[in-house]
């Protein structure tokens, strides 16, 4: 032998002791940019929230004034929350694997001593937390902003756009967001593939929920009455997170129906017709409105009462979480068998 | 100790098998040339020592016994692939510091003391260092983990004279320090056997040759005569190249005869690395099993 | 070649490698090789040194042996018609017979500078 091995001592040198902080360090060094780029998006939506939440405590008079404005600045601003999980995934997910296998730097990555899927496994949950916690002052704000159109009774925080956009379910779909970009880059190893296909799945997601699935969330076992008399705008009347008189406040509308004299449901038309009568013999404030017949006809509500909003966000986000964990799962024994 | 023992090893694309059938035992305190054509299946080899492939069929094994990717193998074999991939636009210095941070153990006085004295400037990002630079960074970044076994694949291909000799001069005096085993691979015969020691030689997949290269050397010879005597050394050697004229014939052999006991009529001469290894990759595709040259007169695989 | 002389001490086999670019290996053959041939000893702790110069030859033995082959052997292989290239061959073929039918001594040239 040439030379004196020089010894290692046996301990120094174990890849299983490699500290997490070391692990992140690297993530933070090689995604800088998609790092501060997501920082930097971050840090304008909380800005605008803030600004925007701060300049607002509004009456219904000022509502009724310029209410318009601020109800699509409130749309923007939930609409750009909601982005905020498919951008996590599209720009820090995808890229997190696909970029080494597709550069190559995998061949360096992968033969250090800290083995590949520890590396993988600390630098994926180094990003989730951050974007959680991200995610999560994202869904305070805008929260707290959507409250003040709430207490008007305008918004309602049971809607889909910001039922998502809550600081419980923002961050678990942000979670599942990135697990399933990063799961994407090992399948599809090439960056820009990667980030295409996780965009369609996000919006797919986003999408599904939006539009179906937090409404047949909302719809499973409702409680139901016919003490409510339909006075005015039906949503705006359950959902005013006060209660007046009969009406539960802060509660969700799942479904209203009318029953005749003979206790059968009255068709939509016939409903119609009801409902058109009653109003047009009010006389003076539409809210003074009783049922003209209140022997003959019944009105019935299915809805969900206020203190059902936290087992909803606390279900949809186990669900999300489930899904995350899973495509982490998965990305994980992928990572294992390239090769 | 072996540093490097497969058992069989086989891998297969899509396209085909790259490497069929390797079985070898390489010994420790060697810098191991893995020589062979484009496609022989180097790359093929190396990845599967490091775990970067996992085998098809057969098994690796390094330093003794670990199983090749374990984590006690990727604590003690360091390698730098071919194109020495490193993050691009991360400076010198950020490229140590992630190195660092992913092996313990990591001599970072040592990556600093032969940067400085390769002057390879530390904030430059290392996308800008000339090719040279970073087979250099991304030898300073394997060697600084101290490993006892160093696997460089295609190290020098990219790089000017100047370069190939910093290089090398660079890996034969780590060994000179260390005592760590090196296997590199190259396509370019001409400088091998001034560094390597030992020879191993794919082709199509298979493995050729294995051995210490004076070993290797003392086993084949060329033989020079009559042209129309060829056939009595093709009945007595095991030939594996001929150039014959009309009346001269030279003739290279692999005997277990020592040099100067040519058959009559016939000179012996020795045979330089080079003309060996071409004409072993000349050779049409050896029936399985027959690239081991074990159990021949001389074993030059030690156990 | 004369360079060094009794008591000199030898390059470190790393400061070698370094210089020439070569196997550490092949430094360590030759060392050794010096060294069972006694030109040179391993002081632990202090390095190699060298111990005894080759035997030299007599000059004046030598230059006889010159002489000799000038007046004698080279002049008739000249008028022959033997040329240089020719020379050399007959001589290397005598040489490597010799060595053949010795083939059991140590004899193989490893030169060492």
């Amino acid at each position: 032998m040439a030379g004196v091995l020089k010894a290692v001592p046996e301990t120094a040198r174990r890849g299983r002791d490699v500290p997490w902080r070391s692990i992140c360090k690297v993530a933070v060094l090689e995604h800088r940019a998609g790092l501060a780029s997501v920082a930097l998006l971050s840090a304008a939506c909380l800005a605008a929230l803030l600004i925007k939440g701060l300049g607002s405590t509004m009456s219904l008079a000022q509502f009724l004034r310029d209410g318009a404005e601020n109800t699509s600045a409130l749309s923007v601003l939930d609409f750009v929350a909601l982005a905020f999980p498919a951008v996590i995934g599209i720009f820090m997910g995808a890229p997190l694997v696909s970029r080494e296998l597709e550069t190559g730097t995998f061949r360096f990555t992968w033969t250090q001593a800290v083995g590949r899927t520890r590396f993988a496994r600390i630098s994926a949950l180094f990003l989730g937390v951050v974007s959680a916690v991200l995610a999560c002052a994202v869904g305070v704000l805008l929260t707290w902003y959507a409250g003040k159109f709430e207490v008007l009774g305008i918004e309602s925080r049971w809607q889909a756009g910001f039922f998502l956009a809550s600081p419980i379910v923002l961050p678990a779909l942000t979670l599942a967001s990135l697990a399933f970009g990063v799961l994407a880059g090992t399948v599809v190893k090439r960056t820009v593939a990667a980030m295409a296909v996780t965009t369609v799945v996000t919006a797919g997601l986003l999408t599904a929920l939006m539009t179906y699935l937090v409404r047949t969330l909302l719809s499973v076992s409702p409680l139901v009455t016919n003490r409510i008399s339909p006075v005015g705008n039906i949503v705006g009347s359950l959902n005013s997170p006060v209660p007046s008189g009969r009406w539960p406040g802060g509660a969700w509308l799942v479904r209203s129906w009318l029953t005749g004299p003979d206790g059968r449901q009255l068709t939509s038309t016939d409903a119609v017709r009801v409902m058109h009568q009653i109003t047009s013999q009010a006389k003076g404030a539409p809210s003074q409105v009783g049922l003209a017949h209140p022997q003959a006809f019944t009105f019935w509500v299915s809805y969900q009462p206020a203190d059902r909003f936290w087992v909803f966000q606390l279900l949809l986000a186990a669900a999300l979480l489930g899904l995350a964990i899973a495509a982490l799962a998965a990305t994980m024994r992928r990572i294992r068998t390239i090769g | 100790m072996t540093v490097l023992e497969t058992f069989g090893l086989g891998k297969r694309y899509r396209s085909g098998w790259a490497l069929s059938d390797c079985t070898l035992a390489i010994p420790a305190g060697h810098i191991v040339a893995l020589v062979g054509p484009n496609g022989a299946g180097k790359t093929t080899l190396l990845n599967c020592a490091v775990g970067l492939l996992r085998p098809s069929s057969g098994s690796v094994r390094v330093l003794g016994g670990l199983p090749a990717g374990s984590p006690g193998a990727l604590e003690r074999v360091a390698y730098v692939a071919q194109d020495a991939p490193l993050v691009g636009q991360l400076p010198t210095q950020e490229m140590i510091t992630v190195a660092r941070c992913l092996n313990p153990g990591f001599d970072v006085q040592n990556a600093l003391r032969r940067l400085q004295s390769l002057e390879i400037p530390l904030r430059t990002r290392v996308a800008k260092l000339s090719g040279g630079q970073q087979a250099q960074l991304a030898l300073t970044l394997a060697l600084a983990r101290h490993p006892e076994l160093l696997i460089l694949d295609e190290p020098i291909a990219r790089l000017d004279p100047v370069a190939r000799h910093d290089f090398m001069t660079q890996v034969v005096t780590a060994v000179a320090e260390d005592g760590l085993s090196v296997i590199f691979s190259s396509h370019v015969v001409s400088e091998l056997e001034r560094v390597a020691d030992y020879l191993l030689l794919l082709s199509r997949g298979r493995v050729a040759l294995a051995g210490p290269i004076d070993e290797v050397l003392a086993e084949h010879a060329c033989l020079s005569g009559p042209a129309d005597d060829v056939r009595s050394i093709a009945n007595g050697f095991d030939v594996l190249d001929l150039a014959a004229g009309r009346r001269h014939a030279r003739v290279l052999v692999r005997g277990g005869f020592a040099s100067g006991q040519a058959p009559a009529g016939w000179e012996s001469d020795d045979v330089g690395l080079e003309e060996l290894i071409l004409a072993y990759l000349r050779r049409s595709p050896l029936p399985s099993g027959a690239g081991d040259f074990t159990g021949g007169a001389s074993s030059w695989q030690a156990s | 070649m004369g360079y060094l002389r009794k008591g000199d001490q030898l390059p470190r086999v790393k400061e070698v490698v370094a210089a020439l670019s070569i196997n550490p290996n092949t430094v360590l053959k030759a060392y050794r090789s010096l060294e069972e041939k006694r030109l040179i000893a391993a002081r632990p702790g202090l390095g190699t040194y060298v111990q005894a110069e080759p035997e030299t030859i007599d000059i004046q033995v030598l230059n006889s042996l010159r002489q000799r082959l000038r007046a004698g052997w080279l002049r008739e292989a000249r008028e022959a018609g033997l040329d240089d290239d020719g020379i050399l061959a007959l001589i290397m073929v005598e040489l490597q017979d010799i060595r053949g039918s010795r083939a059991d001594l140590p004899g193989s040239a490893e030169g060492v500078a």
